[in-house]
């Protein structure tokens, strides 16, 4: 309860709430487009919130996630055209309701079952995320050295088609953080005498060299723009609104997609498509009506937006609680705490606990204000759905290139993110996830400390690593989620 | 969305897969045996600065046989270009040097700003870029190359103090 109300006090703060609406706003706009996403919507707003307060910052990029991933069901549901993986589950039956003139209605389940399944999963967040850190505390450099590896397996694992390349990616994205001065001896790693190399690579740029100016090229090679297809106008006022009758359908799916959503958010590698899809197959379940899935059915709208969102809260718990991304999102706002010097992890609750309470106050009332908004402003979202991609590119373009010079305003970050802006559109021709560079990238510096710490400590004893019972539990956890992946890629083959 | 036909030619062995994982394989070992013995030190501190360097480096090139060989196989026994596997959506004939013409025109961009300021690189930039991508409306263009830049550039200057581009700093990281 405490926490709660710590949470509470964050928000008593009236420039807080200024920039959680911004954050809010600008992540529906930015979503809705077609072309953008949400991670690429906050890779973007990350550099130009430096001069913010931490609290602030971390606050109007949760709220742009938040706004971005709803945005995204807007083009989903109105253009047929998912702007992420995520919101394949709704666009089959959110833009089969948009062709029967219930665009609103649909639209408006999306929102209901998004606010409610992100709830549950902050609240969660809320009451267990300090209490995995209590238990991490208890952790020395052995168990965050395995608990390292076993995430990078598991992330690689579980987030593409080929774990080959997954695991690549990974180990790609640890040989990037290695540049730099080695952060125990201060010796130049991989510098080739370059000043510009001593500071490392940059994680911002980095992140938006592949996510937002990667993504521009893949869309450049789409000669079709997404156009919307003919939508008749509603028939009756219900046609616009959520019904009791529609409540009383949505209840179950939404309540069971929150809490799968909640269950994948916590794994780390699971991401938001898992969630939705999870979340959509367990709402057809529970339904009476299953042969409406597909055609229009309200139930797997509210499962699936509720199993997306629910991901968002529940991926912060590892992250808070151990300093370990689950997603490319985690990473994007590792990003974020670097920026101010905060480091994620058991300790931030020790160190920064205004930090750590004022975004979950920033969680809960991002929810409320998507609600708000998107209820006041719909229609004019609506609109933003058609901007033309020749219109949108350019300008997001230019926010990236800027976005990367602002970092350190330096020159050099701008040709990082070019460089990773290539790396990023390869991956994609390739399909190799590029979300596991950037976790590997996250994930190295954890892995490098804590190994080479357990190694003095242990006097270079490796048979340490497998002396610990956490250690041990995690390895298991790690071959398991390879020896899975294996399996299911053999099954598919046949 | 229109999908694309499944041609008949049989799978070249050479396909983007193939040629990839030896990049990577070449890549790697290439790190491994001409640049870590000049970059990565292997005295001075703990003793461990090259160690997981030289793990990670080796475990890339495991994985990057393990793809060879797959994608081999792979290729061996598909009977259809892989290309359609990728799934790619293309209407019509695509312009093959439009992504060149767009990437060059966006690192201009990025050399501009320091000799002609933000908002002129800006609005030439979104101009070039807008007109390769098919964008005819002289007011939309206008609007998001002259107006944008500059809307943008007095919000973040003077509600976030952002200093966009600072002509000095841009033309030191140049040199």
């Amino acid at each position: 309860m405490e926490a709660f109300g710590l949470a509470f006090q964050a928000l008593l703060d009236i420039q807080n709430i200024l920039y959680l609406c911004i954050g809010v706003g600008a992540g529906i706009v930015l979503g809705a487009i077609p072309g953008l996403s949400a991670s690429m919507a906050i890779a973007i707003i990350i550099p130009f919130t430096f001069v913010l307060p931490p609290v602030a910052s971390l606050i109007m990029m949760m709220g742009a996630y938040k706004g971005g991933i709803y945005g995204g069901s807007i083009a989903a549901i109105l253009l047929n055209a998912p702007g992420t993986a995520a919101a394949v589950a709704t666009v089959k039956d959110g833009h089969a309701l948009a062709r029967q003139g219930r665009g609103l209605k649909a639209l408006k389940v999306s929102l209901f079952a998004s606010a409610i399944g992100d709830t549950f999963s902050d609240i969660v967040l809320i009451l267990s995320a300090a209490q995995l850190a209590r238990i991490a505390l208890e952790f020395g450099p052995i168990e965050f050295t395995v608990i390292a590896v076993a995430s990078l397996t598991l992330v690689a694992s579980l987030s593409g088609k080929s774990l080959v390349k997954g695991l690549i990616g990974a180990a790609f994205g640890i040989l990037v953080a290695f540049i730099g001065l080695d952060p125990i001896s201060g010796l130049p790693r991989l510098t080739f005498g370059n000043a510009d190399f001593y500071g490392g690579i940059g994680l911002v740029p980095m992140l938006i060299g592949l996510l937002p100016m990667a993504e521009v090229l893949i869309r450049l090679e789409q000669t079709q723009e997404a156009k919307g297809a003919f939508l008749p106008k509603p028939r009756a006022p219900s046609d616009s609104k959520v019904t009791l009758s529609d409540w009383q359908r949505m209840t179950k799916p939404i309540a069971a997609g929150s809490i799968v959503g909640t269950i994948v958010g916590i794994i780390p590698g699971m991401g938001p498509t898992i969630g939705a899809v999870v979340g959509y197959d367990n709402a057809k379940k529970l339904s009476k009506n299953r042969e409406e899935f597909g055609k229009g059915s309200v139930e797997g709208i509210a499962g699936a937006e509720s199993g997306n969102n629910a991901v968002s809260g529940a991926n912060l718990i590892p992250l808070l609680g151990l300093g370990i991304p689950g997603d490319s999102e985690a990473v994007i706002l590792i990003g974020a705490f670097l920026i101010h010097g905060l480091t994620p992890g058991p300790m931030i609750f020790r160190e920064n606990p205004e930090v750590v309470y004022g975004l979950y106050g920033g969680l809960l009332a991002a929810n409320l204000l998507l609600i708000v908004f998107a209820l006041i402003l719909l229609p004019q979202f609506v609109k933003l759905s058609r901007i033309r991609t020749a219109r949108i590119l350019p300008v997001v373009m230019i926010l990236a290139t800027m976005g990367a010079y602002n970092y350190q305003q330096s020159f050099f970050d701008v040709v990082v993110a070019f460089v990773f802006c290539g790396v990023g559109y390869l991956m994609h021709k390739i399909e190799a996830p590029r979300a596991t560079i950037m976790i590997g990238f996250i994930l190295a510096p954890i892995l490098e400390n804590n190994f080479r710490r357990s190694m003095l400590i242990t006097d270079n004893d490796w048979t340490a690593f497998i002396s610990s019972p956490i250690g041990n539990f995690l390895w298991l956890l790690a071959i398991a989620s390879v020896a899975y992946s294996v399996i299911v890629h053999t099954r598919k083959r046949r | 969305m229109v999908e694309p036909a499944v041609p008949t030619q049989r799978t070249s062995l050479l396909n983007p897969d193939v040629l990839s994982a030896i990049a990577v394989l070449g890549g790697t070992l290439a790190l491994l045996l001409l640049v870590f013995p000049s970059q990565i030190p292997v005295s001075g501190g703990d003793g461990l600065e090259a160690l997981l360097p030289t793990m990670v480096c080796l475990f890339i090139a495991f994985l990057s046989v393990i793809w060879l060989a797959s994608s081999i196989r792979a290729a061996m026994k598909a009977g259809y270009s892989d290309a359609c596997k990728t799934g790619e959506l293309k209407v019509g004939a695509v312009d093959p040097w439009r992504q060149k013409r767009l990437l060059v025109t966006t690192a201009c961009y990025a050399v501009m700003v320091s000799f002609v300021g933000y908002v002129i690189a800006s609005a030439i930039l979104i101009t070039t870029f807008s007109w390769i991508l098919g964008e005819r409306s002289k007011r939309a263009i206008f609007v998001l190359a002259i107006v944008f830049p500059l809307a943008l550039n007095a919000f973040l200057a003077r509600v976030l103090n952002i200093r966009f581009t600072d002509i000095d700093n841009f033309l030191a990281g140049l040199s």
